[in-house]
């Protein structure tokens, strides 16, 4: 073992060196405590903000040659807050007495769609090696104060600004009467308006003021990259919830701290695990597989091991946690030979549909449906986990890729058959899942959601790599090949059986998941949803339904990547399976619907199909009879997959039930208003039978009746 | 000699056992297997001898139009590549898809200009951005539509090789992704799928040449391609190391990928250590931080090993950062002698079809050249897959002279260290050394490939060569 000379110097060292990439920490977790304190919203598009203002300002500096000053005002004092402005007037006014969980499915979509939206807008292209200035001239400049580890310029302004930000921040909450209002508002608004306070203006204020932190903190952090990504903005939000837990998302300089301390932590571990693994077997195991992971697992450690987190509430509202039932499906409210001829309908499209994939297809054609019909699969493990148990999961991917790394583990070593394997990875899964919920049980909505994150993170930096996962050697030679499964005399090389094999598998899932959502399992969790407290008051065990549904959700996600990486015929992880590429599967989930199977058909659709259908201009050219017919706009760029289905998950707060069955209520009650008014309460009455038809909870459908939400606007338009 | 590369591809009885108690057990089925046990189905050998001649062709045949019908993307005047590459998500941020397309434009402007091949014009009839995570749903667009001959591949994410070649589509790809052209006779990279693990001479010469004894080498944790090269270039010193006096003191192959953390208790420890050296194995981005922080902590007279930073434009950015460092180049690199070698044909074409000179347009351009060749060498009635023999039958391809010459009848193989028979007849690489932000051959500008015989793997000086 090699010592160095003087330890408590090299820690005084690690110290120093830890503080850089602390100060960024601690500037994104100040911005996250501000954002939550003065808005409620546990707000994950911080990253994604921070980015375009990151990205604005090197735009402005880089390519429009603009001086450092309108650059910044630009990027940080003009646009930033106008994004802050548009998303609280436009999506987070609208939402303020919505569930934490809801915001926060609200702020994933976000995530995915500013970055990409911005990049639509400006035509910004990150370039290799174009390390972007910062806001002081020659920020490279290096100071050596303690003779130990100099920084340069942009460090030591990114840490003035945080230690300033904290202050200044700290100040207003606690000295002034803004700063007051600000948390008035977030604990109860309409409270604040009986006291004379314009809720909406200080709502827009302190979110453009948490804007100004974001593209500031974006801005300052840039210089760090060698090459802007949003993916690595969103990377470092996820490190600084850790450091904002640390001060349980409402203590300003317990983030700086927390920030600053992970800093740190990292720096001193990079500097002593190397020194001290060499003769130990079991430091070198950390330092190989523990070190990069660090984040995660301090986010994970805190979340679980830390009381304190899981008493932080939500929101003031004394209805918190409390969710109102959600409205019955349509299918179980319109009348009978309504649903006859949906279903007719249905069954007509999609038999002519199936018919021309099956006779008239090519093999693009046939692997972009059949890669619909896995990722249906796939996504019927959010319907299972968010859309039942109410749960956000951020951590399904790396299920998913439990599943195609066992195929390929157990085809590669043992030849086995991937189909006796595909079961295997999806009890493993399952396992997994079961693990997993057994610490995060007890955590809230939010929390929990966090949980699965740093999960999922932990997985991609550390798991992945092992060869009895990864592959190792084996999958740096051939990469991690997976064969296509035999059946007894079928055999599924061909793309066209194994679209019938993946529609048997999805067909026998959703079945399974209809039959949980009706069994008592299902019945557990709606109770569970409506209110913990009085389920648990009637002897319902929320830690059992919970463990349940998170082991089934992991094992369909664990089938699921199963069976795409047997039609990909490559477990292809980074592609699948990506912790980032992951969040964009609850942001079509929950866009379209997380509560029934037919939500999870259409998401899986709409990731597979929608870039070849619409974007490329396939169905224009279809309808127009030619391909040479398709007007020139087509293709249009793919990111506005991203950017519509991002920008749909606003909805879910007000219609968690997703726009199709949104959509479909509308219609229906439109038909409805057509047919003529009803007499008496017949709404409520035929919705309670209705519901009671479709196997769901009265009280459930009473619920959606006395009208909640869009039930009752309609009510309303009924009478009139 | 340690070898890196090993993997089992043993069926061993207990693992059959296994299987078939696994079998009885799972959901009744009668029967169950994987799609292609079969091995004589699975072997994918492309047909052995199709009756080409390989080489023999040769241009005499270059002007003979003979009408061939059912050959997809062949017309009486034209025969038609699609390109896919990736340009939207790329993570690096570097020109791909379109440099690289711009190589390949650049070389069918050369050859058609001498009036093509068989009486046709080679064309690009389409380029498919594969946004990254897309590949195989783009390769599999170009195998629906059948409508080309031939693929060029530039991805960062090669998911769609697979299904190329299981089509039989002759595919030229930028051949950084080994392990997805193991064993696929229709995928032809611009050079032979790298071993990343492998040892061999290049690298401590290099360090004996900059005069250090103490080497770090670093990769990521993230790619096991990064993590192996970083144990391979640790090895090549425990090999050769007493040849040059140098030693490996350091080795790092678990950085976070682009170093969101930095890079700084690492250096210091390098600091500690007296490295003089450090054998990367990290992306341009990440070199450009590694060298900060060695400015930072005054170690500028490091002299670092870049595996990926051949960009004029970026080393000329970074003068100071990078001055005396060295980067290894998988052509002939553009610093070399051009007149009278394809370098210079390749440098006009570029100029006159508006191109800029840069490491994907050289690759474009010898995937390109490949394609020719395959044709050339097939015969005027040529179809898919008598290119594709014909050149899995070439035994010393080398672009006239660009690239380290490759015997297509083995090179398919995964590349296993130690083993000549998977392996170049010579190991050699271009290298050149960065000064005032530009890139200067080591070996004399004519024989810039510094050569070393893989007949065996013990210590020797390399020698220049040229390739021409």
């Amino acid at each position: 073992m090699i010592l160095a000379a003087s330890v408590p110097e090299d820690i005084f060292r690690a110290i120093l060196q830890g503080t850089p990439p602390g100060a960024v920490y601690a500037l994104i977790a100040l911005g996250f405590v501000l954002t939550y304190k003065t808005s409620g919203v546990f707000n994950l598009a911080f990253g994604a903000q921070a980015y375009i203002s990151a990205a604005l300002f090197f735009q402005a500096r880089e390519e429009w040659e603009w001086a450092t000053f309108p650059a910044l005002v630009l990027s940080v004092f003009v646009v930033a807050p106008l994004i802050g402005l548009a998303l609280e007037r436009l999506i987070f006014r609208h939402l303020r007495t919505a569930p934490a969980v809801a915001k926060l499915v609200v702020t994933i979509g976000l995530t995915v769609a500013l970055p990409n939206l911005f990049e639509l807008v400006t035509s910004f292209q990150p370039v290799a090696g174009r390390t972007p200035e910062g806001i002081v001239p020659n920020g490279g400049v290096l100071y050596d104060v303690f003779d130990v580890y100099s920084f340069n310029r942009d460090e030591l302004v990114a840490l003035g600004v945080a230690v300033l930000g904290m202050l200044a921040l700290g100040a207003l909450f606690r000295f002034t009467a803004l700063g007051l209002q600000m948390r008035a508002v977030v604990e109860s608004p309409r409270m604040t308006e009986l006291a004379g306070i314009r809720a909406d203006r200080v709502s827009a204020f302190a979110w453009a003021l948490s804007s100004v932190f974001a593209g500031m903190a974006g801005v300052l952090i840039a210089p760090r990259f060698n090459t802007l990504a949003a993916a690595d903005f969103f990377n470092l939000v996820v490190v600084a919830i850790a450091a904002a837990a640390l001060g349980r998302l409402v203590s300003l300089p317990r983030a700086l701290v927390g920030g600053l301390a992970l800093g740190w932590f990292i720096a001193l571990l990079n500097t002593f695990l190397p020194r001290w693994s060499a003769d130990n077997a079991f430091l070198d195991a950390i330092q190989d597989n523990l070190a990069p992971a660090v984040p995660f697992v301090v986010l994970f450690g805190v979340l679980v091991l830390w009381p304190a987190i899981r008493r932080t509430r939500e929101a003031a509202d004394p209805l918190a946690g409390v969710d109102p039932p959600p409205p019955a499906p349509v299918a179980a409210t319109r009348s009978r030979a309504l649903t006859a001829a949906t279903r007719l309908f249905a069954l007509g499209f999609f038999g002519i549909v199936g018919l021309v994939v099956f006779f008239r297809a090519d093999q693009s054609w046939l692997f972009v449906v059949t890669q619909a019909v896995i990722y249906a699969t796939i996504y019927l493990s959010i319907t299972v986990i968010t859309g039942f148990a109410g749960q956000i999961s951020l951590c399904q991917g790396a299920f998913a890729a439990i599943g195609g790394f066992t195929v390929f583990q157990m085809a590669d070593r043992y030849d086995m058959s991937v189909m006796v394997a595909a079961v295997i990875g999806a009890a493993v899964a399952a396992a997994c899942g079961a693990l997993l919920s057994l610490p995060v049980l007890r955590l809230g909505g939010v929390w929990f959601a966090i949980a699965t994150l740093a999960f999922a993170y932990f997985f991609d930096a550390v798991l992945v790599k092992a060869s009895w996962i990864g592959g190792g050697d084996t999958a740096l030679l051939e990469g991690t090949r997976v064969p296509r499964p035999t059946i007894g005399p079928w055999d599924f090389a061909n793309d066209l059986s194994f679209l019938g094999l993946a529609l048997a598998v999805f067909v026998l899932v959703s079945f399974a998941v209809i039959r949980i959502r009706e069994g008592t399992v299902g019945q557990t969790l709606r109770a569970l949803r409506g209110s913990e407290v009085a389920a648990a008051s009637i002897g319902i065990s929320p830690a059992r339904a919970r463990i349940i549904a998170f082991a089934v959700s992991a094992f369909i996600a664990g089938l699921g990547g199963a069976m795409l990486s047997m039609q990909q015929e490559n477990v292809n992880y980074t592609n699948n399976f990506a912790p980032f590429a992951a969040l964009f599967w609850l942001v079509l989930v929950v866009t379209l619907g997380s509560r029934t199977v037919e939500g999870a058909a259409n998401a899986g659709a709409a990731f597979a199909l929608f870039d070849t259908v619409i974007l490329r201009g396939e169905f224009l050219g279809w309808i127009l009879r030619s391909p040479d017919r398709i007007p020139s706009i087509f293709p249009i760029s793919p990111k506005w997959r991203f950017v519509l289905f991002g920008l749909g998950t606003i909805q879910f707060a007000r219609h968690p039930e997703g726009l199709i069955e949104h959509g479909k209520r509308q219609w229906m009650r439109r038909l409805e208003r057509r047919a003529g008014p009803r007499t008496g309460p017949s709404d409520g009455k035929q919705e309670a039978e209705s519901a009671a038809v479709g196997g769901e909870a009265a009280a459930e459908a009473a619920g959606a009746a006395a009208g909640e939400g869009d039930a009752a606007a309609v009510g309303a338009e009924d009478a009139r | 000699m340690t070898s890196h590369v090993s993997r089992s591809h043993g069926r061993s009885g207990r693992g059959r056992r296994f299987v078939v108690a696994l079998c009885v057990l799972s959901l009744g089925l009668a029967a169950c297997g994987n799609s292609g046990d079969d091995d004589s189905a699975a072997d994918g050998s492309s047909g052995g001898d199709s009756g080409s001649s390989g080489g023999d062709n040769a241009s005499g045949d270059r002007d003979t139009h003979v009408d061939i019908s059912g050959v997809p993307g062949v017309t009486d005047d034209e025969i038609q590549y699609s390109i896919i590459g990736t340009k939207s998500n790329n993570p690096l941020g570097t020109c791909i898809l379109d440099c690289y397309a711009a190589g390949v434009e650049a070389y069918f402007a050369y050859r058609n200009s001498e009036g093509g091949i068989y009486g046709r014009d080679l064309v690009v009839s389409e380029t498919l951005d594969d946004e990254l995570a897309n590949n195989q749903v783009r390769a599999l667009d170009v195998i629906s539509a059948d409508d080309t001959f031939g693929n060029f591949n530039a991805t960062l994410a090669p998911s769609g090789w697979g299904d190329l070649d299981q089509a039989g589509i002759p595919t030229y790809v930028w051949g950084i992704h080994g392990n997805e052209m193991a064993g696929r006779e229709h995928i032809f990279g611009h050079i032979q799928g790298p071993c990343s693990g492998c040892t061999g001479r290049g690298l401590p010469w290099i360090a004996g040449q900059a005069g250090a004894h103490k080497v770090a080498t670093l990769g990521y944790g993230i790619t096991e391609t990064s993590r192996e090269c970083a144990h391979g270039a640790a090895d090549s010193f425990e090999l050769y190391g007493s040849d040059v006096d140098a030693e490996a003191v350091y080795v790092k192959d678990d950085l976070q990928y682009g170093l969101p953390n930095g890079i700084a208790p690492e250096v210091t420890a390098m600091k500690e250590k007296g490295v003089d050296f450090i054998a990367s194995c990290l992306d341009l981005n990440a070199m450009k931080t590694l060298g900060q922080e060695l400015e930072r902590q005054g170690m500028d007279d490091v002299t670092m090993y870049h595996p990926n930073t051949y960009d004029q434009q970026f080393v000329k950015d970074n003068a100071d950062l990078f001055e005396g460092d060295y980067v290894t180049v998988q052509f002939l690199p553009f610093e070399a002698d051009a007149e009278g070698t394809p370098l210079d044909t390749f440098q006009q074409w570029m100029d006159e079809t508006g191109g800029e000179l840069s490491e994907q347009s050289m690759v474009g351009w010898i995937n390109a050249d490949l394609a020719f060749q395959g044709l050339l060498a097939a015969g005027p009635e040529f179809d898919r897959q008598s290119v594709v023999d014909a050149t899995n039958q070439m035994t010393d391809y080398d672009a006239d002279g660009l690239i380290n010459p490759i015997d297509w009848t083995r090179q398919h193989a995964a590349v296993v260290d130690g083993d000549p028979s998977t392996d170049y007849a010579q190991e050699c690489a271009p290298v050149v050394q960065i000064h005032n932000g530009a890139f200067e051959t080591v070996a004399p500008p004519d024989k810039p490939w510094l050569c070393w015989p893989n007949d065996n793997q013990d210590w020797s000086e390399p020698t220049p060569t040229s390739f021409n």
